[in-house]
C-alpha cells in the first residue's frame, strides 16, 4: 500500500516536473528566436506566417508619408502580411514602408531602396539594414533627412510596441549620417513630433 | 595616344615678411605634402645645420632651443617635445627634405609667426599683413557688381584712372583667390602686385561706383553699364547696431555645412549649398571681426571637404564659445520654404549619458608638463553637447526670434532640435541654421543674392551682441 502510495507520488511529481518544462520553454523560445539576425532568404524567414506557405492573413500596420505640406510625415494605414514572430513581421512592415507609397501620398524615402536584413535585440532594438540606395538617392537637406529617417523609425517602433529604437544601417555599415545631419550611430527612439495629425 | 612624359616642376612658394619677399623652391610633392630642402630653410632663417651619418638623423640649433630629425620618421624633437609632421623626413641625393608644415615646429622656436597657406602657396611671417582678398562677381539689373570680401579686415583705398581701378590695401601683399568667368565685357582682367589689386575695365563699363567705402571687410564695387535700363534699386542697409562693450564672449566659429565633393542640395538653377554657406559664414565672420574684434574662425575658408568631426574639434580645440553651422535645405515639395534654426536634441542621448544629460566620465589624474599630476574632468565626444543643451535651445530660439522680427520668412516651425551629428561634439552652445530652400525657386533666389546674405548675417550679428552682454539667466547647465 505505502509502495503503490510512493509510486503515485513520483508519477505526479515527474507530469508537473515535465509540464513546468514545457511552460518554460514556451515562454523563453520566442525571446531565442527574436536574438536570430533574420536575413532574406534565410530558413529563419521562411517558416513565417505560422508555417503555412501562402497564408495571406494581413494585419493593419501604421506607415509614415510626406505630409501634404512637405514640413512633417503622416500616418497612414495600411495593409501588411502578418508574421508570426516580431522579426518577421517588423520586416515586413519595413519593407512596405520601403515600397511605393499609396495613392495621394509621397514616399519619405528614395526609390529603390530595399531592405537587407533586420534583426532585433533582446534589449528592444531594432537594425534595419537596407540598401545604399537611401543614400545616393537622397535629394539632400536636414529636413528630408529627417522624414526618410523617421519615416523607417516610427514604422517600426509603433506597430512593435516592444522595439523602443531603431538604428538604420546602410549596405551592411553603421553610419555616421545619410547626408549630413541626422546622427546615426545609435539607435533612436520614436520620433511622434515629425508626425502631424491628419484633418 | 601617347602618354606625355613632361612633369611639371612644382610650384614655390612665396615667403612674405615685413623684410620683404623671397621665393622657397619646392623639390617635391607627394599627395598633398610639399617637400622642401631643409639646408634652403637653415639658411633662410641663419640656423646652424649638423648632420649625423652614423645615426643617420640632423640636428637644427635654433637660438637656444635643439631640433632633432631623423631619416623616414613623421616625428621631430624640437626643445625637448616631440611634433609630428604630414609626412616623414627623407633624403634625396644626399639633401634632406623636409614637408612645407616643418616649419610650424620652427614658429615658437623662432618667437614669430609663420602663417603656410597652400593653396596660393604663400608663407606669410612675422607682422606681415596679408589679407586674402576674394572677388566674386554678380550681375545686376544696372550692369555688374564685383564685391570683394578681404579678411582679415584692411582698410584700402580705390582710384580710378582710365580703364583700370586700383584697390590699394595697407598690407604688405595680398593673397587673392582667382576670380571665376566673368563676361570680358565687364572685367577683362583682376591682378595683384604687392598691396595694390588692379581691375582691368571691360568695354561695356561706363562708370563705377563704390558701396561701402567704410566697410574694411568687403569693397562693393557696381560696374555701371553704358546704357543702364532700370537703375539699381539700392539693397536696404540695415543699421549697425551701436553696441561694442566687453563681453566674455570671445571666439565664434562657423560652419561653412558641406564643401568640397559634398556639393550639399543644388538649386535648379545650379546653386549649390556649399556655396551658399560659405559665403554667408565668410559675411559674418568679416563683420564680427569688424565691429567687435571677436575671433572668428571658419571649420572651411574655401571649398573642401572637411569631416564631420573635425567642425567641431575645430571649435572644441579653439576654446570656441558659441558653433554656428550654416545649411541650406532641400524638399521634393517645391513649396516647402524658410528658415528654421536647429539644436541637439538631448533626449536621444540619455541612454549613452546614464540618464543625465550633462553627465561627464569621472575625473582623472593626467601628468603635466615639469612634473606632478592634475585632476581633470573628461568630457566623452558623443556627450560634449550635452551640459550646453539647455543654453543651445535658448541660442537657437532667440536667433529664431530675431530673424522672424527682421521680416525674413520662416518654416511652420521656426526652431526645433533634432540628433543632429555635427552638434554633438561640440563643447559649447551650438546650433544649426537652415537658411531657406534650394528647391523653393523664391527661397534659392534668396539664397544666391547677396542682400540675403547680409541680411542673414545680420540678424545673427544682433544675436550675438547680445550675448556678448552675457547670457540670459536659465537653469540649465553652463560653461
Amino acid at each position: 500500500m505505502t509502495l503503490t502510495r510512493r509510486l503515485w507520488g513520483y508519477i505526479a511529481l515527474t507530469v508537473a516536473g515535465a509540464a513546468l518544462g514545457v511552460w518554460l520553454v514556451s515562454l523563453w523560445l520566442p525571446g531565442w528566436l527574436v536574438d536570430t539576425p533574420l536575413r532574406e532568404g534565410s530558413a529563419a524567414t521562411s517558416h513565417t506566417a505560422d508555417g503555412a506557405p501562402g497564408d495571406a492573413r494581413r494585419i493593419s500596420a501604421t506607415l509614415f508619408y510626406v505630409a501634404p505640406g512637405g514640413d512633417g510625415l503622416i500616418a497612414v494605414e495600411q495593409d501588411v502580411l502578418y508574421a508570426s514572430s516580431p522579426a518577421d513581421q517588423a520586416r515586413r512592415i519595413v519593407e512596405r514602408q520601403l515600397g511605393a507609397a499609396p495613392p495621394g501620398h509621397a514616399s519619405a524615402i528614395p526609390a529603390g531602396v530595399t531592405l537587407r536584413a533586420l534583426f532585433l535585440t533582446s534589449r528592444g532594438e531594432a537594425y534595419v539594414d537596407v540598401s545604399r540606395e537611401i543614400v545616393t538617392g537622397h535629394p539632400g537637406g536636414s529636413l528630408h533627412e529627417v522624414l526618410t529617417v523617421y519615416a523607417i523609425v516610427n514604422a517600426v517602433t509603433v506597430n512593435l510596441p516592444e522595439v523602443t529604437a531603431v538604428q538604420i544601417l546602410v549596405d551592411g555599415h553603421e553610419v555616421d549620417t545619410l547626408v549630413g545631419h541626422l546622427d546615426l550611430r545609435h539607435p533612436l527612439r520614436r520620433g511622434t513630433r515629425w508626425v502631424q495629425r491628419t484633418p | 595616344m601617347l602618354a606625355s612624359a613632361t612633369t611639371q616642376a612644382p610650384l614655390p612658394y612665396r615667403v612674405i615678411g615685413s623684410d620683404g619677399t623671397r621665393t622657397l623652391p619646392v623639390v617635391r610633392t607627394s599627395g598633398t605634402t610639399d617637400f622642401v630642402a631643409l639646408d634652403t630653410l637653415a639658411r633662410f632663417f641663419n640656423i646652424a645645420m649638423r648632420e649625423d651619418a652614423r645615426t643617420g638623423s640632423v640636428a637644427l640649433a635654433v637660438g637656444s632651443q635643439r631640433v632633432a630629425l631623423t631619416e623616414g620618421q613623421a616625428t621631430v624633437s624640437a626643445g625637448g617635445r616631440l611634433v609630428s609632421l604630414s609626412a616623414p623626413v627623407t633624403k634625396d641625393a644626399g639633401a634632406w627634405l623636409v614637408p612645407i608644415d616643418f616649419l610650424r615646429v620652427l614658429d615658437p622656436l623662432l618667437d614669430r609667426r609663420i602663417d603656410i597657406r597652400r593653396g596660393s602657396r604663400l608663407i606669410v611671417m612675422g607682422t606681415a599683413v596679408v589679407p586674402k582678398v576674394a572677388p566674386q562677381f554678380e550681375r545686376t539689373a544696372a550692369g555688374g557688381r564685383l564685391v570683394i570680401t578681404v579678411d582679415p579686415a584692411t582698410t584700402s583705398r580705390t582710384t580710378r584712372e582710365g580703364n583700370i581701378v586700383t584697390v590699394r590695401f595697407q598690407a604688405d601683399a595680398l593673397d587673392l583667390t582667382p576670380l571665376a568667368s566673368v563676361p570680358a565685357e565687364w572685367l577683362s582682367g583682376i591682378r595683384a602686385d604687392g598691396p595694390a589689386l588692379y581691375l582691368d575695365l571691360g568695354a561695356g563699363v561706363s562708370n563705377v561706383r563704390q558701396a561701402d567705402a567704410q566697410d574694411a571687410t568687403r569693397i562693393t564695387l557696381d560696374l555701371l553699364g553704358a546704357t543702364p535700363t532700370t537703375p539699381a534699386r539700392p539693397e536696404p542697409v540695415a543699421p549697425i547696431p551701436a553696441i561694442d562693450r566687453p563681453g566674455t564672449l570671445r571666439t565664434v566659429v562657423i560652419d561653412p555645412g558641406h564643401g568640397g565633393a559634398d556639393i550639399g542640395r543644388r538649386s535648379a538653377s545650379g546653386l549649390e549649398e556649399k556655396q551658399v554657406t560659405l559665403a554667408v559664414a565668410q559675411r559674418l565672420k568679416g563683420m564680427l571681426e569688424s565691429r567687435f574684434g571677436l575671433r572668428v574662425i571658419l571649420t572651411r575658408d574655401g571649398d573642401t571637404d572637411v569631416a564631420i568631426d573635425r567642425r567641431a574639434a575645430l571649435a572644441n580645440n579653439n576654446k570656441a564659445d558659441v558653433f554656428i553651422s550654416l545649411h541650406a535645405n532641400g524638399s521634393p515639395m517645391p513649396t516647402m520654404r524658410g528658415w528654421q534654426v536647429q539644436s541637439l536634441d538631448p533626449a536621444e542621448y540619455a541612454s549613452s549619458a546614464g540618464g543625465q544629460p550633462g553627465s561627464t566620465d569621472p575625473d582623472q589624474s593626467v601628468p603635466v608638463v615639469g612634473g606632478g599630476m592634475r585632476v581633470i574632468g573628461t568630457v566623452p565626444w558623443r556627450l560634449a553637447q550635452m551640459p550646453h543643451a539647455e543654453r543651445s535651445s535658448q541660442f537657437g530660439e532667440m536667433l529664431a526670434a530675431r530673424l522672424g522680427d527682421a521680416g525674413l520668412p520662416s518654416q511652420t516651425a521656426p526652431f526645433h532640435r533634432a540628433p543632429l551629428r555635427v552638434l554633438v561634439g561640440a563643447n559649447m552652445p551650438a546650433i544649426l541654421v537652415e537658411m531657406g530652400f534650394l528647391t523653393n525657386v523664391a527661397d534659392a533666389e534668396r539664397l544666391g543674392s547677396s542682400a540675403f546674405h547680409g541680411a542673414v548675417a545680420e540678424v545673427m550679428v544682433g544675436v550675438i551682441s547680445e550675448l556678448r552682454a552675457g547670457w540670459p539667466t536659465f537653469g540649465g547647465g553652463d560653461r
